[in-house]
C-alpha cells in the first residue's frame, strides 16, 4: 500500500512527513531540516482541568 | 571490541586529508577507532546467527518489540533478557494510560460520582506516571547494553558506507542519547537526522538499532542521496537540474518506492503541477530512494560474492536512471577537499 505524505508542525516549523517503505517515518521541514525516526506507542495527553 | 562506544567526543572520524586540525595523534586514535568498527562489520556479517546484513529485517521501524527481538539474533546482546524489561515497561505504560484516561473523565464528571474524586484519580495517575517513567529508565539503560552489537553494526555499516561514497566522515555524527518529539498526538524518536546548512548526518545508534539490520545503511544512503541532489543543485541553480519536458516525464514514472510514490501523489498526479515546490521535493525524495537502493544492492551484492543488479534490474525506470545519472555526474561533495563525483551508478551499472 502506498504510504500517504502529511503536514505537519514542529515548534512552528511546517513540513511534510511520511512512512518510508521501511517502517521509519521521516520528516521533510521546509527549510530542509531531516528527521527520520520511529513512532512509539500511544500515550494518552493528560486533559487539563477547566 | 576494545574501542569502546557511545561517546560523541571520539566521533569526530576524519580523514588525514580533511581540512580539519586534527593533530596525527587523534586521527591515530579515530583511524583505530575506523579499523575497531569495520572489524565490528565484519564480524556482525560473518557471526553464528548473524543472518544476512542487508537483507530482512524489514517493517520493524514500528513499535513491535518482541517481533524485532526475534528478526535481529546477533544484533543483540543474549544474555541480557530485554523482553522482560519491555513487558514490564509496556504494563506500567498501559496502567498509566488506564489511569490518565479515568482522570480525564473524573475530571469531566463522567463516570465519577462525587466532585472531590478528581483529586483521588489525580494521585492515582501521578502514582502510575512515576512506576512508568521508573520502568521506561530501567528498560533504557537495559536496551543501552542489549542493543551495542547493533549499534556497533550500524556505525560501522554508516562509516563504511559514507567512506565508500567519500563522503567526509566528520560529516557523521554518532550518538547513542535519543531525542523525543510530537507530531499529531504521536510521539516519535528520532534515529537520523540532517542538517541542510551544515551537511551533517547525525545517526542516532539506538533509533538505528532497534529499527532493523538495515535501517543504518538504508538511513545514510538515503540522506547521502540528498546530499547529492542539493549539492548538484548548488552547483547548476535551484530549478536546472532537469527541464520541464523532463519533469513530466518524472512525473508520469512516479516514484521509485512507496515512500517516493507518496510524494508523487501529494504532488497533485505530478502532470497538474509541473514547475511546483512539490514536485522538486518528490524528486529528491525519488533520487535519495535510488540512491538507497543502489546502495543495498552494492552492499547485499557484496556479502553474496554476485554481480550487482542494474538500476533496471532494480525496477528502476529509464527515465529516473538518466536523471539519477545527471545528478550524480554533477554532484561533488561540499568541502572542496573531497571532489570524487559519486561512482554508484557507473558500478551498479558496469
Amino acid at each position: 500500500m502506498t504510504a500517504v505524505v502529511k503536514d505537519f508542525v514542529i515548534d512552528g516549523r511546517k513540513g511534510t512527513y511520511a512512512q518510508l517503505d521501511n517502517g521509519l517515518f521521516k520528516f521533510v521541514f521546509d527549510d530542509g531540516e531531516v528527521r527520520i525516526a520511529r513512532k512509539n506507542t500511544e500515550t494518552v495527553p493528560v486533559k487539563e482541568k477547566q | 571490541m576494545g574501542s569502546g562506544y557511545g561517546a560523541t567526543s571520539r566521533l569526530a572520524l576524519a580523514a588525514p586529508s580533511h581540512r580539519c586540525s586534527i593533530t596525527a595523534e587523534v586521527y591515530q586514535k579515530t583511524q583505530s577507532d575506523y579499523e575497531a568498527m569495520a572489524q565490528a562489520l565484519a564480524t556482525a556479517q560473518d557471526g553464528e546467527g548473524a543472518g544476512h546484513p542487508f537483507h530482512g529485517n524489514q517493517h520493524t521501524g514500528g513499535t513491535g518489540r518482541a517481533e524485532h527481538a526475534e528478526q535481529v539474533p546477533g544484533m543483540s546482546n543474549a544474555s541480557i533478557d530485554i523482553e522482560k524489561f519491555w513487558e514490564k515497561e509496556d504494563a506500567a505504560h498501559e496502567a498509566r494510560n488506564e489511569a490518565v484516561r479515568e482522570y480525564n473523565k473524573a475530571i469531566t464528571g463522567k463516570g465519577w460520582a462525587k466532585k472531590e474524586d478528581w483529586k483521588v484519580a489525580q494521585a492515582e495517575m501521578e502514582k502510575a506516571e512515576q512506576a512508568w517513567k521508573d520502568a521506561k529508565k530501567e528498560m533504557k539503560q537495559a536496551e543501552l547494553k542489549w542493543l551495542k552489537p547493533g549499534m556497533e553494526h550500524a556505525k560501522a555499516v554508516c562509516i563504511e558506507e559514507a567512506k565508500r561514497q567519500d563522503f567526509p566522515v566528520d560529516k557523521l555524527k554518532f550518538t547513542t542519547s535519543e531525542k523525543e518529539f510530537n507530531v499529531g498526538g504521536n510521539s516519535f524518536s528520532e534515529a537520523g537526522h540532517f542538517d541542510p546548512v551544515t551537511k551533517e548526518i547525525t545517526c542516532r545508534l539506538k533509533g538505528m538499532a532497534l529499527s532493523s539490520k538495515t535501517a543504518g545503511l538504508e538511513t545514510i544512503s538515503h540522506e547521502l542521496g540528498h546530499v547529492a541532489f542539493h549539492v548538484a543543485e548548488d552547483t547548476v541553480g535551484r530549478g536546472k537540474l532537469w527541464s520541464i519536458a523532463r519533469e513530466k516525464e518524472l512525473a508520469e514514472a512516479g516514484g521509485v518506492s512507496d515512500y517516493s510514490k507518496s510524494y508523487w501523489s501529494k504532488a497533485g498526479a505530478g502532470v497538474h503541477c509541473i514547475g511546483s515546490g512539490y514536485n522538486r521535493l518528490a524528486v529528491n525524495e525519488t533520487i535519495a530512494e535510488i540512491h538507497s537502493k543502489a546502495a543495498v544492492e552494492h552492499a547485499a551484492a557484496k556479502y553474496e560474492g554476485r554481480p550487482e543488479k542494474t538500476l533496471k534490474e532494480l525496477g528502476v525506470p529509464e527515465v529516473w536512471k538518466t536523471q539519477y545519472n545527471d545528478i550524480m555526474g554533477i554532484s561533488k561533495w561540499p568541502t572542496g577537499a573531497h571532489d570524487s563525483r559519486l561512482s554508484v551508478t557507473e558500478e551498479v551499472d558496469a
